[in-house]
């Protein structure tokens, strides 16, 4: 399975607690996703 | 990458950057780095993205010789470790997805402070940028390895229905046998609102496919296909509302989607009652919805079936049906005190043998009929059906998707990969027997056929073996 498949199913919140789903990160634009550490 | 931004946006691109820590820190980090409001920040406590990108963990990596190195040049970049918070022992990687979800970088590190190469990323982002493949072969040592230790770990049966025994046969898998694309191919699967069938519907619609989820709830069926869409971008996903177990509806529902070829069936939907049930039409449940249902509708679907150049039909058995041998003395449990869990391994020996009768009656015809068991997976049906099994073996069941993994590969493999009748298991051919008292006669498979045919009002007449 795609990896863009297998995130597409994950929401996550903001900083300030919006969820949002990963497929719409690249729905409309190509989208650079860093994954960090951690914050800190 | 920061001082990258403007090459990303000029690009069209958008640049996201998730965290392991809660948002508090995200906020620190956002005023820190003095980020704007076009970069987005999320959280991910749980670690759920970091896996489905298949990102690094471990504590080796935090070891490496290069540390030092890599922490030098994050100083002289600005950047300053503070408190930390989230998962030590994650690291980080960098993913380009383009609309339509093509990947075009892929960037795991390797260690702390192993950034993506920023000239990469950029160059990720042309449009001319080649869409990667999603995953690479183990060296041929690594596979030799793990051959080796299934040998000595299969027989525990433990240790190979359980989600490590998938890790250790997935190193033997070829990846290109999956990385195809199934578009113009019609699909069918039953039960496919949670679990191995929405799974398998999900790898399907994703390679490009024509999905019908075949779903005896309709409320349940729509979330699936929605769903689908969704993650897959794929519309021509489609929901036909049947209960196998029904064969009324099986003939109905079977004689309206035989209106067109069909490339793929995968029999999925299976019950596991308590107590024993009749159908409206005085079947037993188990045996109308694993063995006579299914029986049915693939006989209502074999004109569209032989209609298509390379055509597969899947039965998802189960590892259970090895302790039972076919028996057509009480199939539908009308003598015996009723017990849910036999009467399921039973049905699912009879699928395996209805797989081969099958395969038999469709030889020389483009259909390939084959048998599978998907391990033990942690599904919404063993989660309600075997809830103290659950409870003991939660921590080393497999994901949905590695029990769907054989069911995709038997649908979209390459068809010289698969021998017709065959019963599979992580994408290899297995014995159907373990034990000598299981094995049962051709003639004991033709009764079976026999016993089906004449309950679900077989019209055809026995052919010549070879003619479809």
């Amino acid at each position: 399975m795609k990896a863009s498949t297998r995130l597409a199913s994950i929401t996550l919140d903001s900083e300030e607690g919006a969820p949002l789903s990963l497929a719409a990160l690249w729905r409309e634009q190509p989208a650079v996703i860093a994954w960090v550490r951690h914050f800190g | 990458m920061r001082d990258r931004l403007p090459e990303i946006r000029a690009a069209g691109a958008e640049l996201t950057i998730i965290g392991s820590g809660s948002a508090e820190f995200a906020r620190a980090l956002r005023a820190e780095l003095g980020l704007g409001d076009d970069v987005r920040l999320l959280v991910d406590p749980e670690l759920r993205s970091y896996r489905a990108a298949e990102l690094r963990r471990g504590r080796s990596e935090l070891l490496s010789p290069r540390l030092g190195a890599n922490a030098l040049r994050a100083l002289r970049s600005g950047f300053r470790q503070g408190a930390v918070e989230g998962d030590p022992f994650q690291l980080g990687g960098v993913l380009v997805i383009r609309p339509g979800g093509a990947l075009t970088l892929r960037h795991v590190s390797r260690e702390a402070g192993d950034p993506a190469p920023l000239d990469d990323v950029i160059a990720a982002l042309a449009p001319s940028a080649p869409e990667l493949p999603e995953a690479s072969a183990p060296s041929p040592r690594v596979r030799r390895v793990a051959a080796a230790l299934s040998r000595v770990l299969d027989p525990t049966v433990v240790l190979s229905f359980d989600r490590s025994g998938f890790a250790r046969h997935a190193l033997g898998f070829a990846p290109d046998d999956l990385a195809t694309e199934l578009g113009g191919r019609r699909c069918l699967v039953t039960g496919a609102n949670s679990g191995i069938g929405f799974e398998t519907a999900l790898a399907l619609a994703d390679r490009g496919a024509e999905v019908v989820l075949l779903c005896r709830n309709q409320e349940r069926g729509r979330a699936a296909r929605d769903a689908i869409r969704e993650r897959t971008a794929n519309r021509r996903v489609s929901l036909e509302v049947l209960d196998v177990s029904n064969l009324a509806a099986v003939r109905a529902v079977g004689a309206r989607l035989a209106q067109s070829p069909l490339d793929v069936l995968v029999h999925n939907a299976g019950v596991l009652p308590d107590a024993r049930e009749e159908t409206a039409e005085g079947l037993e449940l188990t045996f109308a919805t694993h063995v006579a249902g299914p029986h049915l509708l693939t006989q209502r679907l074999r004109p569209a079936l032989l209609r298509s150049p390379d055509a597969r039909v899947v039965w998802v058995s189960s590892g259970g049906m090895y302790t039972r041998r076919l028996s057509l003395a009480d199939p539908q449990w009308r003598t015996r005190r009723y017990d849910g869990v036999l009467a399921y391994a039973e049905t699912k020996r009879m699928q395996v043998a209805l797989a081969q009768r099958w395969a038999r009656e469709l030889r020389g015809t483009p259909v390939c009929v084959v048998s599978m068991h998907p391990g033990w997976a942690d599904t919404p049906a063993v989660a309600s059906s075997l809830p103290h099994f659950r409870r003991v073996a939660e921590a080393i069941l497999r994901t949905p998707a590695q029990g769907a993994d054989t069911v995709v590969w038997l649908a979209a493999a390459p068809r010289e990969k698969l021998e017709p009748g065959r019963f599979y298991f992580d994408r290899a051919p297995r014995s159907e027997h373990w034990l000598p008292r299981t094995r049962e006669s051709a003639g004991e498979r033709a009764a079976l056929w026999r016993t089906l045919e004449k309950l679900t009002g077989g019209e055809r007449k026995p052919r010549k073996r070879g003619t479809p």
